[in-house]
């Protein structure tokens, strides 16, 4: 008997906890709070493409019957977006597609990096085993997570959806490594 | 034999393809109408043979629901946003995909606490004894040996009980104590294990040309539900390669228009899973004509399970 209260309290402590940190939102309010305030520290580019899709005669059947992928695959135009000090790849894309409501899914991994699992519900392994989303700071595809990646202003930051591991889209670390074929 | 339920008197081959047949359609499915078909049909089995009560019920339904609230939290997927939870999209579709998961994951306990119930140890053996023979004598001893150590221990802990010699005043104390019946058991496993070993040799176990007595025959009623479970295997088969039954919970909940070949893969797998629950039902009129008839098997092994 004491068992199982002991049992019942941990319960509906973890419950307790677990609740405490859920913070739930309206779909409005979520996209209320999205609007930039005070004052900028610069400005970047932002573009969002899942231009490998919509250029695929196969790939994506189902993302292209529900409307998902627009013809030009493009799902944020280059745009300039303002900056704030400490502003990242990953936190201006979470900024921008909030102001554009375009649904948006990532993960966090360790302390600080994240993973962009899903735009505009365009997820991870969606064209293949070797597809998801990939960014790129002036043309180069950096190594680190795109929490980590402090922006300055000025930068171009492109979001691409890729079928091939980056390969079909620029980037060039598995081509220089001769690898990853099988990754 | 006084929880034998018709269904396990069929023989082991047919049961071990029908359990493995609906087993694996269930586990692999995503389509919710086959999940659902398959969870009425293990639970009409379980309330005709064990029995279901109000508690039971509302502890697997609050199972149930843990399983599809859980889904929205870690799967953000999905086209329609019901609303956000800590900056991540709660959605529809992956509401309803745990919901689906929730009851695949339910008729799969229930179909397994049929499996339990039906294939008993002298099935298994026999299915496996023809070709692992070695691995069916293992089987059988193994499960032989689990009760019967219990059995030897608590006779020994009675004995020293009763010798004063079982000292649990402590939990030091009885630790110390059982581990003393431990070694003890432990050297009369040994022993029996090596006169077993000797007993069966000396009645020529893996000799050649050695036949074993089995109760199992294939009857007309084996036949016929081996047949069904052929055909629905098919079905099942052809739809899932020709994405008859495809079922789609993401980006949007989307699935395919009802054909002949969806009908038929429905149909043929709620007949097959409705067949222990047909032959339970069934049991007790054909019981009430064999009861006083000639003294065949079949009305013997009737008897014997009133």
């Amino acid at each position: 008997m004491k068992k199982r209260a002991v049992i019942a309290a941990c319960a509906v402590a973890a419950l307790i906890v677990l609740i405490l940190f859920m913070k739930p939102e309206s779909v409005g309010d979520h996209y209320e709070g999205s609007a930039f305030s005070g004052a900028a520290d610069g400005t970047v580019t932002l573009e969002v493409s899942c231009a490998e899709i919509a250029n695929s005669p196969e790939a994506g059947a189902s993302l292209k019957e529900n409307g998902l992928v627009p013809d030009d695959g493009i799902l944020v135009y280059e745009t300039g977006f303002p900056i704030i000090g400490g502003d990242t790849a990953f936190s201006v894309l979470s900024r921008a597609l909030k102001e554009r409501r375009i649904h948006f899914d990532y993960s966090a991994v360790g302390d600080h990096s994240v993973y962009v699992k899903g735009i505009n519900n365009i997820y991870e392994y969606d064209c293949g085993d070797l597809s998801g989303w990939m960014y790129s700071v002036n043309g180069d595809f950096p190594t680190v997570s795109a929490s980590e990646y402090t922006l300055s202003d000025g930068d171009s930051v492109r979001w691409i959806y890729t079928c091939d591991l980056g390969r079909d889209v620029g980037d060039t670390y598995y081509a220089l490594q001769g690898g990853g074929t099988d990754e | 034999m006084s929880n034998e339920s018709a269904f396990s008197r069929l023989h082991p081959l047919t049961l071990s393809l029908w359990f493995f047949f609906v087993l694996t359609v269930t586990v692999m499915t995503v389509n919710p109408i086959l999940a659902a078909l398959s969870l009425l049909f293990s639970a009409l089995y379980k309330a005709l043979t064990t029995g279901i009560s109000i508690k039971g019920i509302s502890v697997s339904l609050a199972f149930m629901l843990l399983i599809a609230l859980l889904n929205p939290l870690f799967s953000h997927h999905g086209v329609t946003v019901l609303f956000f939870l800590n900056d991540l999209p709660v959605t529809l579709e992956s509401l309803l995909f745990g919901g689906m998961m929730s009851l695949v994951v339910m008729s799969s306990v229930l179909w397994c606490g049929a499996l339990a119930l039906c294939m008993t140890s002298d099935k298994v053996i026999w299915l496996f004894g023809k070709p692992f023979p070695k691995l069916a004598v293992l089987i059988s001893l193994t499960l032989r040996l689990l009760p019967a150590i219990k059995t030897s221990y608590g006779r020994m802990k009675d004995a020293r009980t009763a010798a004063g010699l079982y000292d649990d005043s402590s939990p030091f104390a009885r630790i110390s104590s059982s581990l003393r019946i431990f070694s003890a058991l432990v050297t009369m496993i040994l022993e029996d294990s090596i006169d077993t070993a000797d007993s069966m040799k000396a009645r020529g176990l893996m000799l050649r040309g050695r036949t074993s007595c089995s109760i199992f025959r294939f009857r007309p009623a084996d036949f016929a539900v081996l047949a069904l479970v052929l055909l629905s295997a098919a079905a099942a088969a052809y739809s899932s390669v020709s994405k008859a039954v495809l079922f789609t919970f993401y980006p949007a909940v989307s699935y395919g228009s009802m054909g002949a070949v969806t009908a038929l893969t429905y149909g043929s797998f709620a007949l097959t899973a409705v067949v222990p629950s047909f032959m339970e039902v069934t049991l007790w009129k054909q019981l009430h004509s064999t009861t006083y008839r000639s003294n065949t098997p079949q009305a013997r092994n009737s008897r014997s399970t009133v």
